[in-house]
């Protein structure tokens, strides 16, 4: 019996071993996923803008089911937020009108929600064409402004 | 005997005999009837003819994005002030800022005309293992040759191996050549509006329309605008006469080639096809060109790729010139420019060993066409086609 005891201990330590030791296991949906991120600044508005806040806009995209799933931060803004949202399409140097507002829970930072794209804003955001911005009672146009960038994956 | 021959005929008799005559001469005498097998011929006009890059839904072709363009490195380039100033606060349209966001070059050149006279951002490269194209240095990995720069290969999206696309690496990020892009879609409207630069495909020696081991394709100009319907749509079976200058064509670049199931396909060899698009004339030499055309089963219409070399400085003309467009087709010169030299993998430079052109393919669609040659309708205005002499010979001609 002595032999099977130390020869199961065994097998548990070496299964210990493995499982500790192996990676993390990777959810399948997420290694789909699109990332897309933008620093935002006052430094990318059409219209000369000068504050101090910073923010940073990160958009998940599924892509079965075409939903974005967005977590926005911003902090030190000159003035209480008015809309935060993806707007397009266009390039910096020139204003478009919202396409999504990702504040319809609150304005509160950090800012999360959700919405299923259509194609065409599918194709706005694949080549880069929609940017995140975030309007203030003394900045009505926006206060801070990033372009969204799709970031490779790792 | 002339005499007889007014005795033997009555009056009834020949004209009998001359309308026969008219109908088996009018139908036997059709020059290049398109899809007939008496003919021989068959005659497609080029409808849409576009750079072959591979589009994905998201676009995994470019895990960094599309290339920014003239107007976002230039405006990133400004102070917050000289934004405000040149963009009327963002106001101003980029077309009508291109006049500013041209002149980037160090010195205040327009580095469309100058694409060495600024720093040319690095281009984002299409990245991934599939492609349009064809084999076209005859390698399975891409190795230098004495006629090819060393790059690397694709498998082709039939499964073929070894593709050669540098062509597509090169601008398969690029807004503007997107099927979608301003210059695909501009290029192709503007030769269906106005008709310039119009490719006619003429394949003749054809014995069976399934399988022909030896036909010969050649390449002309037309001359007569599309035939749309009503829908804009293109007509089939039109006629288009061919570019002639001092009676010899334009162009008639020629290639022997087979029909195997249905599709022609080429052998190698250079060929100028003719182009305007983004209000850019041009002559499009394709070196060791092959090209591979899908009839469709009713012979109404076909759907081709041509794979060859394509030339940088060429390319530069087209992609560089194409002027105010480039504001909403979001590419830069001086990184295309400096990027195709970088990937370039044909036809070294003898004396640098710079390679000077770029795989390439493209994809086209055709309909039948009947091509008209210039010539036939000289030489029937010269001398008496086969009906006037046959009422002649019956003393009814008239005179």
């Amino acid at each position: 019996m002595r032999p099977n005891r130390d020869a199961a201990f065994f097998a548990f330590g070496i299964l210990s071993v493995l499982v500790l030791t192996a990676p993390a296991p990777v959810v399948h949906a997420a290694e789909n996923d699109i990332l897309f991120t933008s620093e935002l600044s006052d430094d990318e508005q059409s219209t000369p803008t000068y504050s101090k806040g910073k923010g940073r806009a990160e958009i998940v995209l599924e892509r079965e089911t075409l939903k974005i799933t967005w977590t926005v931060t911003y902090q030190d803004l000159s003035s209480p937020p008015l809309t935060v949202g993806l707007f397009g399409p266009e390039n910096v140097g020139a204003n478009a009108g919202m396409l999504i507002d990702f504040a319809t829970n609150g304005l509160n930072s950090p800012i999360k929600g959700s919405a299923i794209l259509n194609d065409g804003q599918l194709q706005y955001l694949i080549t880069g064409r929609v940017y995140v911005n975030i309007t203030s009672q003394k900045w009505k146009a926006g206060e801070l402004r990033g372009q969204l960038r799709r970031q490779p994956r790792p | 005997m002339k005499q007889n021959s007014k005795y033997i005929f009555g009056t009834g008799t020949k004209l009998v005999l001359a309308l026969t005559a008219f109908c088996f001469l009018a139908f036997f005498s059709q020059p290049s009837i398109a899809a007939s097998k008496a003919s021989q011929t068959l005659g497609f006009v080029v409808t849409t003819w576009n750079f072959a890059l591979n589009e994905t839904k998201f676009a995994d072709e470019c895990p960094m994005g599309m290339n920014p363009g003239y107007d976002e490195i230039w405006w990133r380039g400004l102070s917050k002030d000289d934004r405000a100033k040149y963009t009327d606060n963002g106001l101003k349209t980029r077309l009508d800022r291109y006049q500013f966001a041209i002149r980037r070059g160090k010195n205040g050149q327009d580095v469309a005309m100058n694409p060495t006279s600024a720093d040319a951002p690095p281009l984002l490269l299409a990245q991934g293992p599939a492609s349009y194209g064809m084999n076209l240095d005859g390698t399975d990995d891409g190795r230098a040759t004495s006629k090819s720069c060393k790059h690397d290969k694709y498998v082709g999206l039939d499964g073929a191996p070894a593709v050669d696309n540098q062509l597509y690496r090169l601008l398969g990020c690029v807004y503007g050549y997107q099927s979608y892009g301003q210059y695909q879609v501009n290029a192709n409207e503007n030769r269906k509006s106005n008709g310039l630069g119009m490719t006619l495909i003429e394949i003749t020696d054809v014995d069976d329309l399934k399988n022909d081991n030896d036909v010969t394709v050649t390449f002309y100009r037309s001359i007569d605008q599309y035939t749309l319907n009503g829908s804009g749509g293109f007509v089939a079976y039109s006629s288009y006469r061919t570019d002639t200058a001092n009676g010899k064509p334009r162009y008639n670049s020629r290639v022997k080639g087979k029909i195997l199931d249905g599709v022609v396909s080429t052998e190698s060899g250079d060929v100028n096809l003719p182009f305007y698009g983004n209000y850019t004339y041009m002559n499009q030499l394709v070196r060791d060109m092959r090209m591979r055309l899908e009839l469709s089963e009713d012979g109404v219409s076909a759907r081709g790729m041509v794979a060859g070399y394509y030339g940088v400085d060429q390319l530069t003309f087209y992609a560089c010139g194409v002027g105010p467009i480039a504001s909403s087709g979001f590419s830069d010169c001086p990184a295309i420019y400096k990027a195709a030299y970088e990937i370039a993998d044909g036809h070294p430079d003898p004396q640098t060993g710079k390679c000077t052109t770029l795989s390439s393919a493209f994809n086209f669609a055709a309909v039948s066409a009947f091509i008209v040659h210039p010539e036939s309708a000289t030489v029937a205005k010269t001398t008496p086609n086969p009906v006037s002499r046959l009422l002649s010979a019956l003393g009814i001609d008239g005179n």
